[in-house]
């Protein structure tokens, strides 16, 4: 957790936006990481092998969350076609802003925004897909929508400010 | 565009899990194994108190049968402790409860599960020829209605330790296939 709990907690932002639920989703996390541990083998890197256990609670946790509420989740294709009816949107206003950029990645379906969420840690190709078990290519096609997904949302020319 | 930028304001929001010490796992797992001591200890007060009342029996009652019955009722609580002892004694956890603390804490489930599961064999089994011995010693062949509600008190006794410890491990193995499911990948959407 000294190593992985940033991350961590911000993979689960991706996850839930109310406080009060998602330090319920933090707790689930750990006591699910603390038990996952015991049959952790090294057969991977200990960093993929809490992906995988968050990436397991995350899901689980929106599947609830659609089932409760009735939400739908958008397919990355779909949010794209957003960002384009949103096209007259302030790109300075939406530049890099990590709070748009979380709005964005909560209506996503739970394995795209899992991609992405994994995409913006860094989190090279072949470990998300060790963490997905998404096949490689699959992984390749979610980055290259996930890029063009950013680029129609943030813009190519606008400066950095985050307000999040 | 300037995704390494994104990917650096991303990055650079500082949040933080709960903080969960090593102290509290500790905590969990040894409450775990006191639960276990306690329960044993139960047991061997409670086989410390059949024993010598069985003993007694071997000195008190005249018939052959009964005073058999009663031997094989002690050699039968004895062989119970001993399973116990082998089987499902309480552990010392690791003072460093690290990553081999845990997988102790799963090693320690699946004794107990194993331990329960069997428990008709090491728990009733060594018990059941000497009480059927000893009831009969007792009863002789024309067997009252009260001997005969006694008698089905003692099956349903067992029958319901034999069911209550059958559900106990089917929690533990719930809580196992629990840790197992955690590991796997998941379901493609």
């Amino acid at each position: 957790m000294r190593n992985h709990g940033q991350e961590l907690a911000r993979f689960l932002r991706g996850y839930e936006r109310d406080s009060g639920r998602l330090e319920e989703l933090q707790q689930e996390l750990l006591l699910a990481i603390w038990q996952s541990l015991a049959g952790f083998r090294g057969e991977c890197s200990l960093r993929t092998w809490v992906y995988r256990v968050a990436h397991n609670i995350g899901a689980s946790h929106v599947a609830r969350s659609v089932r409760r509420t009735g939400g739908e989740c958008l397919e990355l294709e779909a949010a794209e076609l957003i960002s384009d009816e949103q096209a007259d949107m302030s790109r300075v206003e939406r530049n890099i802003d990590l709070v748009y950029i979380l709005t964005l990645i909560h209506r996503l379906r739970p394995l795209d925004r899992e991609v992405m969420l994994l995409y913006l840690e860094d989190i090279e190709a072949a470990a998300i897909g060790e963490i997905t078990g998404l096949s490689a290519r699959n992984v390749a096609t979610k980055i290259h929508r996930i890029k063009a997904l950013l680029s129609t949302q943030l813009g190519p020319r606008s400066t950095c400010h985050a307000r999040g | 565009m300037h995704e390494d930028d994104v990917k650096r304001r991303w990055q650079a929001q500082s949040f933080s899990l709960p903080q969960r010490s090593a102290g509290d796992l500790l905590a969990e797992a040894t409450a775990f194994q006191r639960r276990i001591a306690r329960r044993n200890l139960r047991e061997y007060v409670a086989g410390a108190v059949v024993v010598p009342v069985f003993c007694f029996y071997i000195w008190l009652f005249p018939y052959w049968v009964t005073r058999l019955g009663s031997v094989l009722v002690v050699l039968g609580t004895l062989v119970v402790m001993w399973q116990l002892h082998r089987r499902a004694a309480s552990r010392v956890v690791p003072e460093d409860f690290g990553v081999s603390g845990l997988q102790f804490q799963r090693t320690e489930l699946a004794r107990q599960r194993d331990a329960l599961r069997a428990v008709w064999l090491w728990y009733l089994g060594p018990l059941v020829p000497g009480l059927a011995v000893f009831m009969w010693g007792m009863q002789g062949s024309s067997t009252k209605p009260m001997e005969l509600l006694v008698d089905l008190m003692m099956l349903t006794v067992f029958a319901a330790i034999a069911w209550i410890n059958r559900r106990l491990a089917a929690k533990l193995q719930r809580q196992i296939d629990a840790l197992d499911a955690l590991a796997e990948p998941a379901e493609r959407s």
